[in-house]
C-alpha cells in the first residue's frame, strides 16, 4: 500500500513555489539592465548574483505550481465531484482573484507611480508615441494571473476529461495513458516528452524574450498559447500522475540525477541568454531552438528535482512547515504592493545589495506573516483561503490541503481528527439494559472501547454482540442505562461523521455500482477517502464497474468493508467483518485493520473467528447471555481459564484417563490423545507412571477459543 | 452539510427510478395520444392513463421504501452519518419529486389534449378530480409504506386505493354538479368538486405530514 503521509511533501512543494515566487519579485529591482519602467523602480545596486538566482528560480516556480496543482485538482475531483469541486474553486480561486484584484491593482498602481516618479526624477515619464495599440483582451491581471488560469485549465482539463470518458468507454485510451506516463517517469524520459511542446510553442514566438522563459499572461484575458501549452501541460500532467501516485515514489530515488540534469541545462541557458535579461526578441535559429529546448528541459529536471527532494526529506508531517504552508497562499496573493514598496523605499540608499535585498525579504515576510496571523488565520479570510478559521488561542491542526490554489487534502488514510480527542474512552455503554419482546439481549452490560486500541467482543450467538453495535450506531435505544459515543450520543450525526461500521446484516442498494456506493457514502462524510484510494486499499478496483447485486457473498464483504473505512473513520465497529472472504481477501482486511490502529484508528471488531481476535485484538471482552463475562488482553483472558492441554501418543484406553483426578476431558485424535486437565504436572506424572511407550508429548496452556468456549460454558 | 445529505440521497433515489419516471412519461403520454381518436379509443386512453399513474405509484413505493427496508438498505443508510428525519425528509422528497413531476406533466399534457381536441373541456374538472384523487392515494401509500413494515398493511392500502377507483368514478359521474357540465365546451369548477379537490389534497398532505412526525420520533430500527 502506498505510504499516503508523503503528500505533505506535495503541500511543501506548493508552498515552496508560492514563497519563490516572494522572493523572485523581491530580487526583481536588482536585475542589471533593466529598462527603466519595466518595475516599479531599479535598484541603485544591482547584482549578478541575484539576477542568477532570479533566471534559475523563474524557469521552474510556476510549472510546479501548476504541476501540484493539476495533482491536487483531481484529487478533489474525485473527493468532491464536478458540483464539489466547482463549488470549491470558485470560493477559493475565482473569489480571490475578484477581491484580490479590487485591492492589489489600485495599491500597486499607488507604488508603481512612486516608484516610477522616484525613478525618473520626480516626474511621471509621458507614454511613448509609437506606443503599439492595446491587444484585445488587454487587462492588468497582475501577479494574480496564476489564479486566471488556474480556472482556463480547469475547465480545459475538465472538457477533456468529459470528451474522453465519452469516447474512451472501455478505458482503453486512459490505460495508454497511464502506461505511457508510468514508463516514462520510470525511465526518466519524462522529463523530455514535457519538454517538446513547451519548447515547441516557445520557439514559435516571434515576440520571445528568452531570459524570462514563459511568458507571464498578466496583461490580457484572452489565454497566450505559450503560457497556456506551458502551464497546461504541467497541470495536466500533475492530474495524470494523481491516477499513479506511487510514482511520486521514483523521483524520490531520482532526485539526484534530475537535479544534475536542471543544473547542467540551466547553465546552458545561462550560457546562451547571459545572466542579464536582453530585451530584444530572440531571432529564429538553432540558437533559439537549443536555448527553447534547455529551458524546458530545466523546468521538469527541476520540477522533478524538487519534488523528489520533498518526497525524500519533507514526508512527514511538520507544525511549522504546515503553517508556513497555510499561510504562502495568503502571502503570495498579497505581497506584491508591499514588496515593491519596500524596493522604492531602498531603491536609491547607497546600502550593498546583499543588504537591501535581505532588508525586503525580512521586512516583507515580516509583515506578512503577522498579516497571517492577525488577519487571516482566524478570520473569514482564512475561511475563503484556508477552507477553515483556526482557534486564536491555539495553533490548531493543519488546515485542510484542498484550502490552497489547486489543493485537496493531504491527510489521507489517518483519521479525521473526532470532537472527542483527548478523552480516553471513544465508545461507552453503561449498565445497558435491552429486551425484544421477552428476550433479554442486554443484562446491565458495561463496556467502554478506549482510543486507539482493537476491541474484539467476543460471546456465542445470541450474545448481545450486535445489539450493542447496534446501540453504539444509534439504531436501537437502550431500555436502559447510558451509550456514549465519542463524547456525546449516538444520535448526534456529527459524532457519527467519524464512525464506519461494517455490519453483520445489512444491504446496499443493488443497482449501484461499486463505485457509486463509494462515492455515495463517502459524500456523507467531511474528509472521505478519494475512491481510488478506497478500492484501492481493500483491493476491490476489479469490482468498481460492477453492479452489487452481482457480486458474491464474499465480494459484497469486500466492498462493505470500503463503505467502513471510506469515511476516514477514526471509530471504526466491525460485525463479524471476515465472514465469507476467502484466505486472500481476509489477509488484505487484517492487512488494512492493522494499519488503521498504526494509524490512530479505533476500532470494535466481534468475531466468531477467535483465530482473528487473537491475531488482531489488543483487548477482548467475551458476552454472554447480555452480560460481559470477561475482559482483556488476549493472555489474560486465556489465563482466566487454567486448562492446560496435553497431547501424546499412548496405549492408554480414554476411560482410564477420563478416571484420573484433575482430568477434565480427554479425547483421541489421530491416535494422539487430547487431555485437558486442570493440574497439567500432576496429569503428566501420571500419564507417564501408567504408560512406558508415552511419545511426542506436549503440554501447552488452553488457546483463547478453548477459553472462551469454557467462559461461556460456565456462564451459561 | 444536512442538506448536502438529504439531497444526496434524493438524488440517490431519482436515479434509481429514472428509467421508471422515463417509462411512465412514454406509457401516459401514448396514452393520451389515442384519446382524440374516437370514442371507443378515449375510454381505452383514459383507463390506461389512470393505469399507469397507478402503475407509478405502487411500483416507486413498494421498490423505494418497503424493498429497501426488507433488504435491510435503511438499516445501512442509518448506520451512517445520517439522521432519521434526514432519511425521511429525503424519502419523501424524492418519491413526491418522482411521482409528482410525471403527475404534473401528464396532467398538464391530458389538459392540452382535451382543450385542443373534440373532447369536450367540460370533462377537466372531473379528470382533474380523479387524478387528485390519484395524489392522495400516492401520498397515503407513501405515507403507510414509510410508517409501518407491514405487508398486511401495505397491501390492504394498495387493495383500497385500486379498487376505490372503481367507485370514485361513478361517483364522480353521478354529482349533479358534474352530469350537467361535463359535455359542455367549458369546464366548469363548482363547489362540491373544489370540496373533493381539497379533502384530496388535505388527505394527502395529513398522511404524509403523520408519516414525517411517527419516523422522525422512531428509535429502534433493528
Amino acid at each position: 500500500m502506498p505510504n499516503y503521509d508523503r503528500l505533505h511533501a506535495l503541500d511543501a512543494v506548493r508552498a515552496f513555489a508560492l514563497l519563490l515566487g516572494v522572493i523572485f519579485h523581491a530580487g526583481f529591482s536588482f536585475i542589471p539592465g533593466m529598462i527603466p519602467g519595466i518595475w516599479a523602480i531599479n535598484d541603485s545596486s544591482p547584482s549578478a548574483a541575484i539576477s542568477v538566482l532570479l533566471f534559475t528560480s523563474h524557469i521552474f516556480r510556476m510549472s510546479l505550481f501548476f504541476f501540484v496543482a493539476g495533482f491536487f485538482a483531481r484529487m478533489m475531483f474525485q473527493r468532491k465531484g464536478a458540483r464539489g469541486f466547482w463549488r470549491d474553486r470558485s470560493k477559493r480561486i475565482l473569489v480571490p482573484l475578484l477581491a484580490g484584484w479590487v485591492v492589489i491593482f489600485p495599491t500597486l498602481a499607488v507604488v508603481w507611480i512612486w516608484g516610477l516618479t522616484k525613478t525618473f526624477g520626480g516626474t511621471l515619464p509621458a507614454p511613448p508615441a509609437d506606443m503599439p495599440p492595446s491587444p484585445p483582451g488587454a487587462f492588468p491581471l497582475t501577479h494574480l494571473w496564476f489564479l486566471y488560469y488556474l480556472l482556463v485549465l480547469y475547465v480545459v482539463v475538465l472538457v477533456c476529461r468529459t470528451a474522453i470518458l465519452a469516447l474512451d468507454r472501455n478505458g482503453s485510451l486512459r490505460r495508454l495513458a497511464d502506461a505511457v506516463v508510468r514508463g516514462s517517469v520510470r525511465t526518466g524520459a519524462a522529463a523530455v516528452l514535457l519538454a517538446l511542446p513547451v519548447s515547441l510553442f516557445l520557439y514559435l514566438r516571434t515576440d520571445w524574450i528568452v531570459w524570462f522563459g514563459i511568458p507571464t499572461p498578466d496583461h490580457s484575458v484572452i489565454p497566450e498559447w505559450a503560457s497556456l501549452v506551458g502551464y497546461g501541460t504541467a497541470l495536466a500532467f500533475g492530474w495524470l500522475v494523481h491516477r499513479q501516485v506511487d510514482l511520486l515514489e521514483v523521483w524520490r530515488k531520482l532526485w539526484p540525477i534530475h537535479l544534475a540534469g536542471a543544473l547542467t541545462a540551466t547553465a546552458l541557458c545561462l550560457s546562451i541568454a547571459g545572466v542579464a535579461p536582453a530585451f530584444v526578441p530572440a531571432a529564429p535559429g538553432p540558437k533559439k531552438l537549443g536555448f527553447a529546448l534547455c529551458y524546458s528541459l530545466a523546468i521538469w529536471c527541476w520540477s522533478f528535482a524538487i519534488i523528489g527532494f520533498a518526497m525524500r526529506f519533507l514526508s512527514r508531517a511538520n507544525e511549522t512547515v504546515r503553517y508556513v504552508a497555510d499561510a504562502s497562499y495568503w502571502i503570495y496573493l498579497v505581497h506584491l504592493p508591499i514588496v515593491a514598496a519596500l524596493q522604492v523605499t531602498v531603491g536609491h540608499l547607497p546600502w550593498h545589495w546583499s543588504i537591501k535585498f535581505a532588508v525586503i525579504l525580512v521586512a516583507s515576510m515580516a509583515l506578512l506573516l503577522v498579516s497571517y496571523r492577525y488577519l487571516v488565520r482566524s478570520t473569514f479570510i482564512g475561511q475563503v483561503l484556508n477552507g477553515r478559521r483556526y482557534p486564536r488561542s491555539a495553533s490548531g491542526p493543519p488546515a485542510p490541503a484542498d484550502a490552497r490554489p489547486g489543493g485537496a487534502n493531504l491527510e489521507a488514510v489517518a483519521p479525521v481528527p473526532s470532537p472527542d480527542d483527548g478523552r480516553s474512552s471513544m465508545a461507552t455503554l453503561d449498565g445497558v439494559h435491552k429486551r425484544y419482546g421477552r428476550t433479554v439481549a442486554l443484562a446491565g452490560l458495561d463496556l467502554d472501547v478506549r482510543r486507539g486500541e482493537l476491541l474484539a467482543v467476543l460471546g456465542p450467538n445470541g450474545a448481545g454482540k450486535s445489539t450493542a453495535i447496534s446501540l453504539w450506531l444509534g439504531l436501537l435505544e437502550p431500555d436502559a442505562g447510558t451509550v456514549g459515543l465519542l463524547g456525546g450520543s449516538p444520535l448526534a450525526v456529527d459524532n457519527r461523521r467519524h464512525v464506519g461500521v461494517m455490519m453483520q446484516e445489512v444491504g446496499l442498494t443493488p443497482e449501484l455500482r461499486v463505485r457509486e456506493l463509494i462515492d455515495l457514502t463517502a459524500s456523507y462524510y467531511s474528509e472521505p477517502l478519494p475512491t481510488r484510494q478506497t478500492l484501492e486499499l481493500t483491493r476491490i478496483e476489479a469490482l468498481a464497474d460492477r453492479p452489487y447485486a452481482k457480486l458474491s457473498a464474499g465480494q459484497k464483504r469486500q466492498v462493505q468493508f470500503a463503505l467502513a473505512i471510506c469515511g476516514r473513520p477514526s471509530l471504526l465497529f466491525l460485525d463479524e467483518p471476515s465472514v465469507g472472504l476467502d484466505v486472500e481477501a481476509r489477509e488484505t482486511m487484517w492487512r488494512t485493520i492493522r494499519e488503521m490502529i498504526d494509524q490512530g484508528c479505533t476500532i470494535v471488531l466481534t468475531t466468531h473467528y477467535l483465530e482473528e481476535a487473537e491475531a488482531l485484538a489488543d483487548r477482548v471482552a467475551v458476552l454472554a447471555s447480555g452480560r460481559l463475562i470477561a475482559s482483556g488482553t488476549v493472555a489474560q483472558v486465556r489465563s482466566l481459564v487454567s486448562r492446560t492441554q496435553i497431547s501424546c501418543a499412548s496405549t492408554l484406553t480414554l476411560e482410564e484417563v477420563r478416571s484420573w483426578p484433575d482430568v477434565v476431558g480427554v479425547k483421541r485424535e489421530t491416535k494422539r490423545l487430547q487431555i485437558t486437565a486442570t493440574d497439567a504436572e500432576a496429569v503428566v506424572r501420571r500419564l507417564l507412571a501408567a504408560d512406558d511407550h508415552v511419545r511426542d508429548l506436549e503440554v501447552r496452556q488452553a488457546n483463547l477459543a478453548e477459553a472462551f468456549t469454557e467462559l461461556t460454558k460456565e456462564a451459561a | 452539510m444536512s442538506r448536502s445529505i438529504v439531497g444526496q440521497l434524493i438524488l440517490k433515489d431519482l436515479y434509481l427510478v429514472r428509467w421508471m419516471i422515463a417509462g411512465s412519461l412514454v406509457a401516459g403520454a401514448a396514452a393520451l395520444a389515442i384519446m382524440p381518436l374516437s370514442p371507443v379509443s378515449a375510454y381505452v386512453g383514459g383507463v390506461s392513463f389512470i393505469c399507469v399513474l397507478v402503475i407509478l405509484n405502487i411500483i416507486l413505493v413498494m421498490g423505494a421504501v418497503v424493498q429497501e427496508k426488507k433488504d435491510k438498505v435503511l438499516l445501512f443508510v442509518l448506520s451512517l452519518p445520517v439522521s432519521t428525519s434526514q432519511y425521511v425528509a429525503a424519502k419523501v422528497l424524492s418519491n413526491a419529486i418522482a411521482f409528482v413531476v410525471p403527475w404534473v406533466v401528464l396532467t398538464v399534457a391530458a389538459i392540452v389534449v382535451i382543450d385542443m381536441s373534440q373532447i369536450p373541456n367540460g370533462i377537466l374538472p372531473f379528470l382533474i378530480t380523479v387524478l387528485g384523487y390519484l395524489l392522495c392515494y400516492y401520498c397515503v401509500l407513501l405515507a403507510v409504506a414509510l410508517i409501518t413494515d407491514s405487508t398486511a398493511w401495505h397491501s390492504t392500502v394498495i387493495t383500497v386505493g385500486n379498487v376505490s377507483v372503481n367507485f370514485l368514478i361513478p361517483f364522480l359521474l353521478g354529482l349533479a354538479s358534474v352530469a350537467r357540465h361535463r359535455e359542455g365546451p367549458t369546464a366548469v369548477w363548482t363547489a362540491d368538486i373544489a370540496a373533493i379537490l381539497g379533502i384530496e389534497i388535505a388527505a394527502g398532505a395529513a398522511a404524509l405530514g403523520l408519516a414525517v412526525y411517527l419516523c422522525s420520533r422512531r428509535t429502534d430500527f433493528v
